[in-house]
């Protein structure tokens, strides 16, 4: 694809010659890392990620069964004992025949 | 990276002119790479699909360059334009710089697409089929799109009176 095709000496074919000559400048490399750093950490900031990376040990999940296991025996034992000191349950108690 | 950044700079070098353009351009590449990694096919070399989006972005940037152009106040004439402002570089041929400046300043008249393609033919020296393959299109559409672009930098060298 010459243009123009018919003259192959005019001022574009000059200018194309020279112009492929031209170097450009170097690249800002510090600033380039810098900011492929800062997306490179970005990338893992959402908190879908986090959350898959948080659950996906073994022990995590053993280890989050154990605690709700141990929180709901103490706030079973704290119900109960609520539930002694109440007037109306006690009522509701003696009504019913006083089982308890 | 470190590898392939001389190459990338080198390629976005041809789609601007100043230094501070070429970095924004550069980081954008690699912003995209970054992104696009997991995307990637071993299949393909990868300077291939690094360059693959450095052209993109380039293209993207002559985009960007032409609706901005559109938007704004038109100047009052030719001699009213304000320059870019250019590279200082101390190491550069200056005048292999005032002709790929003098190129660029002409192919920014073409469409952005016709201004890419032109880019990478006659300033990096691609071939047709190269940038088919680059940009997903077929040898066919590419070599009407090269003759479209010709005829119209034809025309506007001859209306900027080039022989």
């Amino acid at each position: 694809m010459k243009i123009p095709p018919a003259n192959s000496d005019s001022r574009w074919e000059k200018l194309l010659r020279a112009a492929r000559a031209d170097a450009g400048p170097p690249a800002d490399v510090p600033a380039l890392l810098r900011a492929v750093r800062q997306a490179s950490l970005g990338a893992r900031a959402s908190w879908t990620a986090e959350f898959t990376a948080l659950f996906a040990s073994g022990r995590v999940i053993a280890g989050c069964l154990a605690g709700a296991s141990a929180f709901v025996l103490v706030a079973s034992w704290h119900a109960w004992d609520a539930w002694q000191t109440v007037p109306w349950a006690q009522l509701l108690d003696a009504a019913t025949g006083g089982g308890s | 990276m470190l590898r392939h950044q001389a190459a990338v700079s080198r390629l976005l070098w041809r789609f601007v002119r100043s230094q501070a353009d070429l970095d924004d351009l550069v980081q954008e590449t690699f912003l995209r790479m970054v992104r696009g990694l997991p995307g990637w096919s071993a299949r393909q070399p990868f300077i291939h699909w690094l360059l693959r989006i450095a052209t993109n972005t380039g293209r993207d940037y002559f985009r960007r360059q032409s609706v901005r152009r559109r938007w704004t106040v038109e100047p009052a004439g030719p001699d009213d334009r304000r320059p870019e402002p250019e590279a200082v570089d101390p190491g550069a041929d200056p005048a292999a710089r005032a002709a790929a400046n003098e190129i660029k300043s002409l192919l920014a008249e073409l469409s952005p697409d016709e201004r890419t393609l032109l880019t990478l033919h006659h300033l990096e020296g691609w071939g047709l089929a190269q940038i088919a393959s680059q940009f997903g299109w077929t040898l066919t559409a590419t070599k009407l799109r090269a003759w479209r672009a010709r005829g119209h930098l034809r025309s506007l060298l001859q209306a900027k009176g080039y022989q």
